[in-house]
């Protein structure tokens, strides 16, 4: 357990550390720049979603709360 | 990213298609409803690197009848609730402090969940809009130190935590730190109730 939870405070050191350097790209680069690569990410997953019936993602929504 | 006041931030980008159902969605409740964009969003409109499933809103309590001329509008631009077919049964659901959730018709993702402000940090949240000017439009969303602190302490998952520290980063030109200080010793009293 102990490797593990070191596994998981490295993976969230490394997440915060891109979040850092996207952040600094977004402050120092254009909008249209950062917006189009962000467009990128967010249109493809939408674009893919899992089809869910509404019951289906209420029931996602309230086993998650 | 232009920083026109300390409530008004205007982006030059062209709207991917989470921004353009946001938008298209207020333009038809801000008609019925003085609202605030909260959450998620704020941090993913100001760059963020992820999606979101649904987008929150908080609205002041609107009458009825406005309420349910909204509900009609939004059937007749292809929008659907995934919470009630029926308006009345809406109104109840938002009346009872229960969210209620918007999409575009038979789908789910995404979709917007509207609140009524009901405590002090929603009022806050309401009283202390950020402009934000984009494609010709203009939403309103919270202020940019409330979220920070609200994430940081009230949500404080990992992908709150990293939402809040790309928000200080990001706009940390725009950040008044002396209200984000002020945010944070509320958001500890308010949690504390």
């Amino acid at each position: 357990m102990g490797q593990i939870k070191q596994d998981k405070q490295k993976n969230q050191q490394e997440r915060m550390k891109f979040v850092d350097y996207w952040a600094e790209y977004v402050r120092t680069h254009s909008d249209k720049d950062w917006g189009d690569q962000q467009a990128a990410l967010i249109n493809s997953q939408l674009a893919n979603k899992y089809p869910l019936t509404r019951e289906e993602y209420l029931k996602i929504i309230k086993k998650s709360k | 990213m232009e920083f026109l006041s300390k409530n008004a931030i205007k982006l030059d980008k062209s709207a991917n298609e989470l921004d353009k159902f946001v938008i298209d969605f207020i333009k038809i409740l801000r008609k019925y409803a003085d609202y605030v964009i909260i959450s998620g969003y704020v941090a993913i409109i100001l760059g963020r690197s992820r999606a979101t499933e649904d987008v929150d809103i908080l609205i002041k309590k609107p009458a009825k009848t406005q309420f349910l001329k909204f509900c009609k509008e939004l059937s007749e631009q292809g929008y659907w609730s995934l919470t009630s077919d029926l308006p009345e049964t809406l109104w109840e659901y938002l009346c009872s402090n229960t969210g209620i959730r918007f999409a575009k018709n038979k789908t789910v993702i995404p979709n917007m969940e509207i609140k009524l402000v009901k405590n002090n940090l929603d009022n806050e949240a309401m009283n202390n809009k950020v402009k934000l000017l984009m494609c010709g439009d203009e939403l309103q969303i919270s202020s940019i130190e409330l979220q920070i602190a609200y994430k940081k302490i009230i949500l404080a998952s990992p992908k709150d935590l990293e939402d809040a520290r790309h928000i200080e980063k990001a706009l940390k030109d725009f950040v008044d730190i002396e209200k984000l200080k002020k945010y944070e010793k509320l958001v500890k009293s308010e949690w504390g109730k």
